[in-house]
């Protein structure tokens, strides 16, 4: 039905009263419309500001004023809309407000203050029992004691002075060095203008060797050319500018746009495919932790063992060293792929009978240099056996071991003492120290054993696993019997302890001659009796059982036969205490090998010729270049941990399960094996560097996607370079 | 058609009649070319809005790209839109004050509004998504109260130019303080109509039609249904019970039927003036409210955020 107003009646109907209070809260109980009825007239004054009825103040007052009280009858004033309204306002606000203070006066606060859900790495961590409701393990600056209850409920520490950086690499302190926490990239800034001018190097270069028009892809002007430079100094970056905490346990803390990268880079890239600089060496060409040559094994290595062989299985595939199935990824940096597989799967079947033949003469520990006359007569009790024409080399160990009890002297030049000036006064009082030292060292390695040696090892730079490994090997009895052989028995007279050793050289020395016939006859001649009957069993039946053990036991100890599983042996030929290495990863050779690196210098020529000069550890130096011994992401250089990179998403793709499809090897195989086989290897690849055009068909932002951060990281400081000493923000219980 | 023979006839090319329709749409759109409308004024000051709001985008993205907070900046120019935006309650409790006009107020109340919900949008990215309201307890009642605030303003805006229409079509407009005066006039004007009848079976029918159905119509306050959503629906079913009475009717009677049904539309039309005006009333008054709680705690959560930001 309409609602015109030509539809309408003229009604008679009353006009309304004129004396309305519309704008204040309360009117009259007796207006027009708060009564049922026609009552009494409305009062003129109207009610107060208060809601009172003037009348009846007056009325009390004044009871003898009939004249008024017949006109105007006390009311109770009602409130007006704009009197409800301001009741409701203050209602609502009054509610409010209340519910604020309660609120902010209660252990509540955290839980209304906080804007949002942790990420579910954080709330794992931070919402656990342990640290339940702490926001102060991230936010140190809740402080004041305006925050009301947020002290009472454990919301406040000590340690306000903590920014949220600082608290975040008390945690994150494994990744982040805690000087460089701010810095762009947790870098220098020497560091940064050094990879800057080797970037800029690199892109001129290739620039160069490309093609004009991806010059001009480069330059050409683009959305990204209006990325603006960076607002904040690039040693004042705090986590919060690219980590946005409280916006869900789904947040991707790690999601950053590429104009945010490219903010600070004075080049800007677009698009990956379009504008991103070609590869100028990738795969990176790093010195490799194991020499292992792709080309030559692959064309020269396995086609010759097939050959050989005959056996068509003997073939060359990346996958038996490299593939890994099933196993994950257990570090930021080491790829599964990348990592090989150990020794014994890879390699045992060519190298180990080859490797326990070159390793089978093994070090020494203590070997008795062989001196001249008027050098060993000036040393106490010098074997008769170690003197002589001047003659043997100075075991690496021992040349270690020495130089570490005495670092003042210097017998590198005694370490071949068949080339030593023996005119020389000084060359010859070199070697009484030698010989002195070389003494001493073993009759205290002989009383100490172990202990001495772990201390000694110490000393020359070992660690403390490596030195109580090394140290653990070594049998002191054995130590014991030789220096009983070559430097005699204890003798409290002599100078250090030890009597001569020979008998027949002391006994000039002796005053009771009849010892020395008592013993003579009571030893050699029982002896000589015993094992002349057993000579003759033996020279008559040929049963191999009948042994002939005078003569076994005066003969040179045999270690290949004897000791052909390993450990350490005395070879009185060489007057020397030997260790015969059991095999690939043998301990003992391994702790000699980070005793030289540690002692000398790790990548130095001196202790590449050093290791190489004993045939045991040349044996293992010639894989295993550098230490550590595998690959870790500790010691990856800038380079590495700015980009990453991880086979294990491509091998779902089928025609990248061909390793060749990306890795092509290089057909050079003459440089690459001449570099192994020189003095200290070099930085090389086996493979072709890849092409940007290789990862460009994929990544591209339809399929595989192109950002900045799918191929590069943020955080590449070096941990342990910039150790941290943050500690960790406990929450207050 | 070739260009000569075109030219020659002066019909348009189809990208000439594209410019011109498109100029045309323009010039309507903005009102160009004629006085300076309401219309006119209205386009114009939504393009000024939007351009603001483009410009502040362009710079918040700039701030965000070179590693800066742009939810600061995002979140002062908030808080000074709410302040501006309260400040009409201010200048209509100080009307002494040459504070401008009222009606300047209330455009530049409008559009600071309409700039706001764009600068929350960016102050807030994760709208965009679909996150209309925070997770946090804070974070989400200040988006509650955002939206509420912003969508009664943005009903505030269509019902201060639909409810003023309607009031108008429905005659004389009463103040709503004496609307109850109002409708006990109505009541008693029934009363006397049903007393002034002198036909006994008149006064049995209608006075029995009275009892049951126009006391209780006239005596009683319209429903909260009604008061939310008017309709006609009561009104007719009583002129319909009326319009039945006739037949057993005389002329009196009928002419006396004729006046009722005369009361209850004018009954009915006070109704509607109430509820409207009740609507636009209790709009403001939660409007307001509910502004004054937005701003305490939009204050509240800048210094919390203020507190906490790092960079």
């Amino acid at each position: 039905m309409s609602r015109s107003s030509a539809d309408r009646e003229q009604l008679d109907l009353p006009s309304p009263a004129r004396l309305q209070y519309p704008g204040k809260r309360y009117q009259c109980g007796h207006a027009p419309g708060a009564r049922k009825n026609s009552g009494p007239t409305p009062c003129p004054l109207g009610p107060t500001a208060t809601g009172e009825c003037p009348l009846a103040r007056l009325c009390q007052s004044d009871a003898s004023a009939s004249d008024t009280k017949k006109q105007l009858t006390p009311c109770r004033p009602i409130a007006t809309w704009a009197g409800r309204r301001r009741r409701f306002t203050v209602a609502v606000l009054l509610v409010f407000a209340l519910a604020l203070v309660a609120i902010f006066g209660t252990p509540l606060t955290p839980h209304v203050v906080k804007p949002g859900e942790l990420s579910s790495a954080h709330a794992l961590i931070l919402t656990g029992d342990l640290t339940i409701g702490s926001c102060t393990v991230c936010h140190g600056n809740v402080s004041a004691e305006s925050w009301l209850a947020m002290r009472e409920a454990g919301h406040v520490s000590d340690s306000e002075s903590h920014t949220m950086t600082q608290r975040c690499v008390a945690c994150h302190h494994n990744h982040i060095p805690e000087n460089l926490a701010t810095s762009a990239h947790n870098l220098t800034a020497e560091s940064r203008v050094a990879i800057l001018d080797q970037r800029h190097e690199i892109l001129r270069s290739v620039q160069a060797t490309t093609s004009s028009i991806q010059t001009v892809s480069l330059s050409r002007g683009a959305a990204r050319d209006w990325i603006p430079p960076a607002a904040i100094s690039a040693d004042a970056v705090a986590c919060s500018v690219c980590h946005r905490e409280h916006h869900g346990s789904e947040a991707d803390l790690k999601t950053i746009a590429d104009a945010r990268c490219q903010t600070c880079h004075s080049q800007k890239f677009g698009s990956f495919a379009d504008s991103h600089p070609e590869f100028s060496n990738w795969p990176i060409a790093t010195q490799p932790a194991i020499a292992f040559d792709h080309a030559r094994h692959a064309k020269i290595h396995f086609p010759k063992t097939a050959e050989t062989a005959g056996a068509a299985s003997v073939s060359y595939d990346c996958r038996a060293c490299h593939a890994v199935p099933g196993a994950s990824v257990t570090s930021s940096l080491t790829d599964p792929i990348v990592t090989t597989l150990p020794f014994e799967i890879a390699c045992a079947a060519c190298h180990d009978e080859s490797l326990k033949v070159q390793i089978a003469t093994g070090p020494a520990l203590i070997e008795l240099p062989i001196l001249p006359i008027e050098v060993a007569q000036q040393i106490e009790s010098w074997p008769a056996a170690a003197t002589g024409s001047p003659d043997g080399t100075l075991s690496l160990w021992m040349l270690l071991l020495l130089q570490a009890e005495d670092p003042a002297s210097d017998f590198t030049n005694m370490a071949d003492l068949s080339r030593v000036d023996w005119r020389s006064p000084q060359n010859q009082a070199m070697a009484v120290r030698l010989a002195t030292a070389i003494r001493q060292f073993s009759i205290k390695l002989s009383l100490d054993g172990q202990t001495y040696l772990r201390t000694a090892a110490r000393k020359a730079g070992a660690d403390e696993p490596t030195a109580t490994a090394f140290a653990r090997s070594f049998p002191t009895q054995l130590m014991r019997d030789a220096v009983a052989e070559w430097f005699g028995k204890p003798n409290p007279q002599a100078a250090d302890g030890f009597a001569s050793r020979s008998p027949r050289v002391a006994a000039s020395k002796f005053d009771d001659s009849d010892l020395l016939v008592a013993d003579a006859a009571s030893d050699e001649d029982d002896l000589l009796l015993d094992f002349s009957g057993i000579d003759s069993d033996d020279a008559l039946s040929n049963e191999p059982a009948e042994v002939d053990w005078e003569a076994e036991i005066h003969a040179r100890f045999d270690a290949a036969r004897s000791q052909s599983l390993g450990g350490w042996y005395r070879d009185d030929l060489t007057l020397s205490v030997r260790y015969r290495g059991s095999g690939h990863g043998d301990a003992v050779l391994r702790s000699l090998i980070e005793i030289t690196t540690r002692f000398i210098d790790r990548r130095s020529e001196e202790s590449h010729a050093l290791l190489k000069s004993q045939t045991a550890t040349a044996a293992c130096i010639a894989c295993h270049t550098r230490l550590p011994w595998r690959v870790s992401d500790t010691h990856a250089n800038i380079r590495d941990r700015l980009t990453r990179f991880s086979h294990r998403p491509h091998l779902d793709i089928a025609a990248l399960q061909n390793c060749q499809h990306c890795h092509t090897e290089s057909t050079d195989i003459s440089t690459v094996g001449s570099e192994i086989a020189g003095s200290l290897p070099q930085a090389h690849s086996d493979f072709h560097p890849l092409t940007k055009a290789a990862c460009a068909h994929c990544h591209t932002p339809q399929a595989a996607g192109d950002h900045c951060t799918t191929c590069h990281r943020y955080h590449v400081g070096d941990v342990h370079a910039n150790t941290t000493t943050a500690s960790s923000v406990e929450p207050v219980r | 058609m070739s260009s000569i023979d075109r030219r020659s006839s002066g019909e348009l090319s189809a990208s000439q009649k594209i410019r011109s329709s498109a100029v045309q749409a323009l010039q309507q759109m903005s009102g160009g070319g004629r006085a300076y409308s309401f219309r006119r004024r209205r386009v114009m000051s939504m393009l000024i809005v939007l351009a603001v709001l483009a410009a502040v985008t362009v710079v918040a993205a700039w701030m965000h790209t070179a590693l800066l907070h742009s939810g600061v900046m995002t979140g002062w120019m908030l808080m000074s839109c709410l302040v501006l935006l309260i400040l009409i309650g201010v200048r209509r409790r100080i009307p002494v004050l040459p504070l401008g006009t009222m009606s300047t107020w209330t455009q530049v109340h409008i559009y600071s509004g309409a700039f706001s919900i764009g600068v929350f949008l960016l102050h807030v990215p994760a709208i965009m998504s679909g996150q209309f309201i925070a997770s946090g307890y804070l974070e989400g009642s200040l988006s509650v109260l955002f939206w509420f605030v912003s969508g009664s303003g943005v009903y505030g805006i269509i019902a201060s130019r639909r409810l003023p229409w309607r009031l108008t079509q429905v005659g004389e407009q009463v103040r709503m303080d004496q609307i109850p005066w109002h409708r006990e006039q109505l009541s008693l004007a029934v009363t006397r109509e049903i007393h002034t009848l002198t036909n006994p079976s008149a006064i049995a029918v209608i006075g029995e039609f009275h009892r049951r159905y126009l006391n209780p119509y006239f005596i009683r306050k319209p429903s909260l249904l009604y008061l939310a959503m008017p309709s006609s629906l009561r009104r007719r079913r009583v002129l319909a019970g009326l319009v039945e009475l006739n037949r057993y009717l005389e002329d009196e009677g009928c002419r006396a039927s004729g006046r009722l049904a005369a009361l209850v539309r004018r009954r009915d039309d006070l109704d509607y003036q109430y509820a409207l005006q009740l609507r636009l009333r209790v709009w403001v008054m939660l409007h307001s409210t509910a502004s004054i709680m937005l701003v305490v705690l939009a204050i509240i959560h800048g210094l919390l955020a203020m507190r906490f930001v790092e960079s």
